[in-house]
């Protein structure tokens, strides 16, 4: 489940940066993307911000899959889990905040990224209450 | 002294975890927004605007629109085609505006050749009918060949021996690497981008984007 849920995240982090990267609008299903991804919120450190998603839901991912084959011994790996989920969502909260108060548009796939980490920090609460 | 019980070491490490993590997303955020919120660094000089013919509008208008496009992306042949005409109707037209075209060759190294070819129109003082003509059919994906890029030029009044004898030229071929070596110079990655004064746009963006950076650079 937090693997297909941060490979969700891969998804649509990869999309936002390789659109961001080549400079055009993402496709908008709903919302106004076109506004939020010409915004100067749009990058990060010189790089389109959803590239730090992406390898944000990557390091996610691979922890999942790890965790689910019970291959991580070294390092607490719920623990971690949900430091780096509450961090996605944290962060995705002040940008969900630069969208309605700054930006005052919204883009989906924001949302979509939005919904996916809130949805990881509940799988690792779960996660940890479930050992 | 009493040890705590397991379950409360395990409560107080994944406060401490959360803690952790909400702090550094904190900082992360902090950082985010003190570097969207600083002002961009004031724009380098480049090329006169009135060099070649690549400027439409009044000299005197308050508001510089740049684009830095490439005539082989397709993205840039939608803003020109969708957007382009709403900018001169709305900001250019009425003296609000100065829009400037800047090369930007990236996508292909027909792109340079197609900008050296946009220079050299631009010299007979017929940049704009070339490059909507080269726009139009780029925007159709009917760009297939040398054959309609000399069907653009006729369409734009040119005779396409002399552009393609004047093409090579290293003065040609200097201006366009101007334009180019100056988009690098303010951080231009991809095209279109778009400079609204200082304000900096990326993606072939709905004119209502326009409209919001032309208010605020008309405000300040």
């Amino acid at each position: 489940m937090s693997a297909a849920l941060a490979g969700s995240g891969v998804a649509v982090s990869a999309y936002l940066t390789v659109t961001g990267l080549r400079g055009a609008p993402p496709v908008c299903l709903a919302g106004d993307c076109a506004a939020v991804a010409a915004s100067r919120f749009a990058r990060f450190l010189g790089l389109p911000t959803a590239f730090w998603g992406l390898g944000l839901f990557l390091v996610v991912a691979v922890l999942a899959v790890a965790m689910a084959r019970g291959g991580v011994r070294r390092v607490d790996g719920p623990l971690v889990f949900l430091g780096l989920a509450v961090f996605g969502a944290a962060f995705s909260a002040y940008l969900l905040w630069v969208q309605a108060a700054v930006l005052r548009a919204f883009c989906a796939w924001c949302l979509a990224s939005d919904l996916l980490w809130a949805a990881l920090v509940v799988a690792a609460a779960a996660g940890l209450r479930g050992r | 002294m009493r040890p705590r019980p397991a379950g409360h070491r395990q409560s107080a490490t994944v406060a401490g975890a959360v803690a952790i993590a909400l702090a550094a997303a904190g900082v992360a955020a902090a950082i985010h927004w003190a570097g969207a919120a600083r002002p961009p660094a004031p724009a380098p000089a480049v090329a006169p605007l009135d060099a070649g013919g690549k400027t439409r509008g009044r000299t005197d208008a308050p508001v510089l629109i740049e684009v830095y496009s490439d005539f082989l992306c397709s993205h840039c042949a939608d803003f020109a085609v969708d957007v382009e005409p709403a900018i001169v109707r709305e900001f250019v037209e009425p003296g609000v505006a100065r829009l400037v075209y800047r090369h930007f060759p990236v996508v292909a190294p027909e792109s340079t050749f197609l900008a050296a070819l946009a220079e050299c129109a631009a010299d007979e003082r017929r940049f704009w009918g070339f490059h909507d003509a080269v726009m139009r059919r780029v925007a159709r994906r009917a760009l297939r060949g040398l054959a309609d890029v000399e069907a653009a030029a006729q369409e734009a009044g040119l005779d396409f021996g002399r552009l393609r004898a004047c093409e090579p030229t290293p003065a040609i071929r200097a201006r366009v690497d101007a334009d180019h070596q100056a988009g690098e110079r303010r951080g231009v990655q991809g095209t279109p981008t778009i400079f609204i004064n200082d304000r900096r746009i990326v993606g072939n963006v709905p004119i209502a984007v326009i409209r919001e950076a032309v208010g605020a650079a008309q405000a300040r």
